[in-house]
């Protein structure tokens, strides 16, 4: 089988062919660790392979099969995890020189369920320092650019998960999304990445204990199918996450196919505050969203009460941020991430009163959304304002040739942390450089099926996956 | 069927009644209202009566019933709703000077579901000013009494509401619960009172609890378990409006009592962790109380519970030497910055004591608050650790029962002195955690005031705390004592 083939393959097809023993867990395994080894050392998605790991997780899963034992969804398919993310015995470093050398004793609880589905585990990748930008580079590992463009960021702060999925080095990414961490690098490198309702992934608590509800771990992937059944693995409650939801006895692979008949979905391409946007990424998302018409679905412009939450979240991810990681300031301040110590001190200098005045803010700006979306069942927006921008920086200085601030390249992403609803972006459409452009689509609380529903049937409408990055 | 025997009958089986046409919820409403009009200047239980909004609701609840259409969960049943949540165009004061004269625009999504489920809203009941203390006394309706001795508190925040229900003033009650709001007035007013799983019940708007958002949880204060059921069901439900509103579930509360678990693991504790003291009474009928479900062959056990175990973070070892303190802290913090700017504007109308709390709030830093909430982590964990080995917490709901009127907190419990929060160390934990708790009548001091014990569930688990309470007012019922009003 062609290598190209193999590493571009859909999860899912892979399970079944795995299943039937058309290929085994192995073969694919191998082929993928190959080209790992090729393509890494140029694009850096892994920091941290786990490949003896993998070949150990690839034959228990053939043996599986060849046993006729009980087959796990995910029986034998490579997935890579986030080195925000524990895995047992596995070198797991938060992109944080401070745990440069930390080998973590458990598996946080989503491995632990990817591990009991039977996915091999072919490494960690890379992640800025905490998670704490949206681009992706650190003072260990570097940075990863992006697989289309190596000159341009992959974005982050799932940066190098997303890398590897777009370059064919893994067919699924476990990333995790506080202010847009899934669905930027989802964006610029051109993959699937769904951010799922506030509680429907429990939260692994390894770095931070607080993360003032913002923080949620998703897929990153290249067929919408694949984000549906890693999530129906990683969903449900924890007694570890008190913010955990219910048990939702939905299988969301099993339903992606079903196609609503009527839906109101409103797009917005600037949630009542956003100043600026790239005009390629402005057109591409209108066009795109067009199409929903010709499901019949009714498509019309949202209108949001101008409410900003830019400053209240920077407030959260500042003040969160600065009191983590002042317990390590005297001993590791100089090997910290220069911009990030430079936000640890900004957050430790706020008054007191600033987080409860941005508490008030994030509730009214919740109000605003919630007037709006009682209208739509999916709200529609741009990615971000741009598509990928250069390597080397952590936001773009000008949009569209107008000076803006740091958060204005992606003033999508971080409202839905804000309230919490769930939101995946998908590839919609190509600038004249070639790079990916992404479209957000938004749903109500504990919507995720008709999330992935829509983005099924947009794929079909306007499917991306023949394009591949080249690296000759 | 004497007029008493109806203020006290179980609402569903008022239902019941109501459905088959025995008695109409008019002849209901009027009888319990003219009990209200003799018996609520004695207690002081309502604060502001709705009588011809019930008349209405009970009219509209008949003509269902004669014309045979759709029924509500609550048909006809005569329920109260907690002074600080709305009911259109009724005033709704929070307790407070700063809202004398507010009256809602809107209903609030509780009472818009009871409304829904055919409920009859009898008034609003007193409470303490925003529900930020355990008793119940506010400077425009003064204090509520405690039915059972009237020199005594009723507990507090839904103080007013515990003894509207105590009284036979009202079958079902809406309270809420930030530290045990609903669980301290049910202990010393000798009711069931349940907070349900964190997110259960919506709240109307995210602004108004601000940072005290992720403690409150609205849930009934009754006589009987089975109608806590019965109106968790009917209060239960996401709501888009509220970023933390759980999805309905797909089972019935009421319908879950129809079974009793065959095995069960239960643990209790009397000492959560650093304990001051407990009155002797209590703590002898909390053991007693609780050896009674070895009757159902289920298993009691001593707990190993201890919310002050340190916990470990990637910054080290983390330590709660106090989680009393760890709660106190992010509520005066909450209440501190939500007051601010009436405190600003209306300082001087407001209860002092509330605006020491306040100014207390506001004198913490960023940091105080940071360590505050790592340490709820901690609690959380540690409160996991005990629902690893059992199904169930068990622990006494007080420290101490009613103690005198006039007073925020008793200075003595059983002759020794005590710090202010001594008497309730039990319930705050878990607002803090978010896990759902009871408290259930266990038995009775010498003078005569009920005892409360409280049952805790896992998260989203209020089955099994209402199987386990509905087993114990099976072996144990305790309807059969009414206050005495003569």
């Amino acid at each position: 089988m062609v290598e190209n083939e193999v590493c571009f393959m859909p999860a899912w097809e892979m399970a079944e062919k795995i299943k039937t023993q058309e290929l085994t867990s192995q073969e694919i395994t191998e082929v993928l660790i190959e080209r790992i080894e090729r393509l890494n050392p140029i694009i850096n998605a892994y920091c941290t392979p786990t490949f003896d790991l993998a070949r150990e997780m690839a034959k228990k899963a053939d043996d599986r099969v060849r046993k006729n034992e009980k087959i796990p969804p995910l029986n034998g398919i490579p997935t890579s995890i986030k080195d925000l993310m524990a895995v047992k015995g596995v070198r797991t470093t938060y992109g944080s020189k401070i745990f440069e050398n930390n080998i973590p004793d458990e598996d946080s609880i989503t491995v632990t369920r990817l591990k009991n589905a039977g996915c091999v585990i072919l490494g960690k990748t890379n992640t800025p320092e905490f998670g704490f930008k949206g681009v992706t580079d650190n003072q260990i590992f570097g940075v990863t650019p992006n697989p289309w463009n190596l000159e341009k960021t992959s974005g982050g702060s799932s940066g190098g998960a997303a890398a590897s999925v777009a370059s064919g080095m893994g067919p699924l990414a476990q990333g995790s999304d506080g202010g847009g961490s899934i669905r930027h690098p989802a964006g610029f490198c051109g993959t699937y990445g769904l951010k799922p309702s506030f509680g429907r992934v429990p939260r692994d608590s390894g770095v931070f204990k607080i993360n003032l509800g913002l923080s949620v771990i998703g897929p990153i992937v290249r067929y919408v199918s694949d984000a549906a059944l890693m999530l129906d693995v990683i969903k449900g409650p924890s007694e570890s996450d008190r913010f955990s939801l219910p048990e939702e006895k939905v299988n969301y692979f099993e339903h992606i196919n079903e196609r609503p008949r009527k839906l109101k979905i409103g797009y917005s391409l600037d949630l009542g505050f956003a100043n600026v946007i790239d005009s390629e990424v402005e057109k591409s998302v209108l066009k795109s969203v067009q199409k929903f018409e010709t499901l019949g679905w009714s498509v019309e412009e949202a209108k949001f009460k101008g409410i900003d939450p830019s400053l209240a979240f920077s407030t959260h991810w500042l003040v969160a941020f600065g009191h983590e990681i002042q317990p390590y300031l005297d001993d590791w301040k100089d090997k910290l991430d220069p911009t990030l110590l430079t936000w640890v001190k900004a957050g430790l200098q706020f008054p007191a009163s600033s987080l409860p005045l941005a508490m008030k803010t994030r509730a009214e700006f919740y109000e605003s959304v919630y007037e709006t979306f009682k209208d739509y069942d999916i709200l529609v927006t741009p990615t971000t304002a741009v598509p990928a921008f250069e390597l080397g920086i952590a936001a773009p200085q000008k949009i569209n040739g107008v000076s803006v601030r740091a958060t204005d390249w992606q003033p999508f992403t971080f409202p839905f942390n804000f309230t919490g609803h769930p939101a995946a972006s998908i590839p919609c459409g190509w600038t004249s450089d070639n790079l990916p452009i992404g479209m957000q689509i938004v749903g109500k609380r504990f919507q995720e099926l008709l999330i992935l529903q829509v983005s099924k049937a947009f794929e079909e409408i306007a499917p991306w996956q023949d394009r591949k990055p080249n690296f000759n | 069927m004497k007029r008493e025997d109806i203020c006290f009958m179980p609402a569903w089986e008022m239902k019941e009644k109501i459905i088959n046409q025995e008695i109409s919820s008019q002849e209901i409403t009027e009888i319990i209202i003219e009990r209200i009009e003799k018996i609520n200047p004695i207690i002081n239980a309502y604060c502001t009566t709705t009588f011809d909004l019930a008349r209405d609701l009970a009219k509209i609840a008949d003509t269902t019933v004669k014309k045979g259409e759709k029924l509500g969960l609550l048909h006809g049943i005569p329920t109260s709703i907690k002074d600080n949540v709305d009911i259109e165009g009724i005033r709704t004061t929070c307790g407070s000077k700063a809202f004398e004269n507010y009256i809602s625009p809107n209903d609030d999504i509780a009472v818009k579901r009871l409304k829904e489920a055919g409920a009859v809203i009898l008034g609003k009941t007193n409470m303490p000013a925003f529900g930020y203390k355990g008793v119940t006394v506010n400077l425009i309706f003064g204090e509520t009494k405690n039915p059972w001795h009237l020199e005594r508190t009723t507990g507090g925040s839904t103080g007013g509401g515990a003894a509207a229900t105590a009284s036979g003033l009202s079958p079902l009650t809406q309270g809420s619960d930030g530290g045990g709001s609903i669980r301290i007035p049910s202990s010393f007013c000798g009711l069931y009172g349940i907070k349900p799983t964190f997110g259960r019940i919506p709240q109307t708007s995210m602004k108004i609890e601000g940072n005290m958002g992720t403690y409150v949880q609205k849930g009934p204060l009754v006589r009987y378990v089975k109608d806590a059921a019965l109106m968790l069901d009917a209060l239960v439900g996401a709501d888009d409006i509220d970023r933390y509103s759980l999805p309905k579930p797909n089972y019935s509360f009421y319908n879950a009592l129809e079974e009793t678990p065959k095995k069960l693991k239960i643990g209790y504790a009397i000492d959560l962790g650093g304990l001051e003291t407990i009155h002797s009474e209590v703590e002898k009928s909390v053991l007693d109380a609780v050896k009674k479900f070895e009757e159902f062959n289920w298993s009691v056990e001593k707990s190993n519970i201890n919310l002050l175990s340190n916990g470990k973070t990637l910054r080290g070892q983390v330590n709660v030497n106090n989680y009393s303190l760890t709660w106190y802290t992010l509520w005066a913090y909450g209440i501190g910055h939500f007051l601010k700017p009436i405190i600003e504007q209306k300082g001087d109308i407001l209860d002092q004591e509330l605006v020491q709390l306040a100014q207390f709030g506001l004198q913490l830093a960023t940091e105080d608050i940071y360590n505050a909430e790592i340490q709820r982590e901690i609690i959380y964990e540690n409160i996991c650790k005990h629902f690893k080995e059992f199904d169930i917490l068990i622990t006494p709901t007080m420290a101490c029962p009613a103690f005198e009127l006039g007073v925020s907190s008793p200075t003595k419990i059983d002759g020794k002195t005590v710090s202010l929060g001594a008497w309730s160390p039990y319930t705050h934990p878990f607002n803090m955690s978010g896990h759902p708790a009871a408290s259930i009548p266990c038995g009775w001091s010498n003078e005569g005031l009920p005892i409360g014990m409280q049952i805790i569930g896992k998260r989203f688990d209020e089955v099994s705390v209402l199987q386990v309470s509905q087993a114990f007012e099976e072996i144990a019922p305790w309807q059969v004592k009414k206050p005495n009003f003569n």
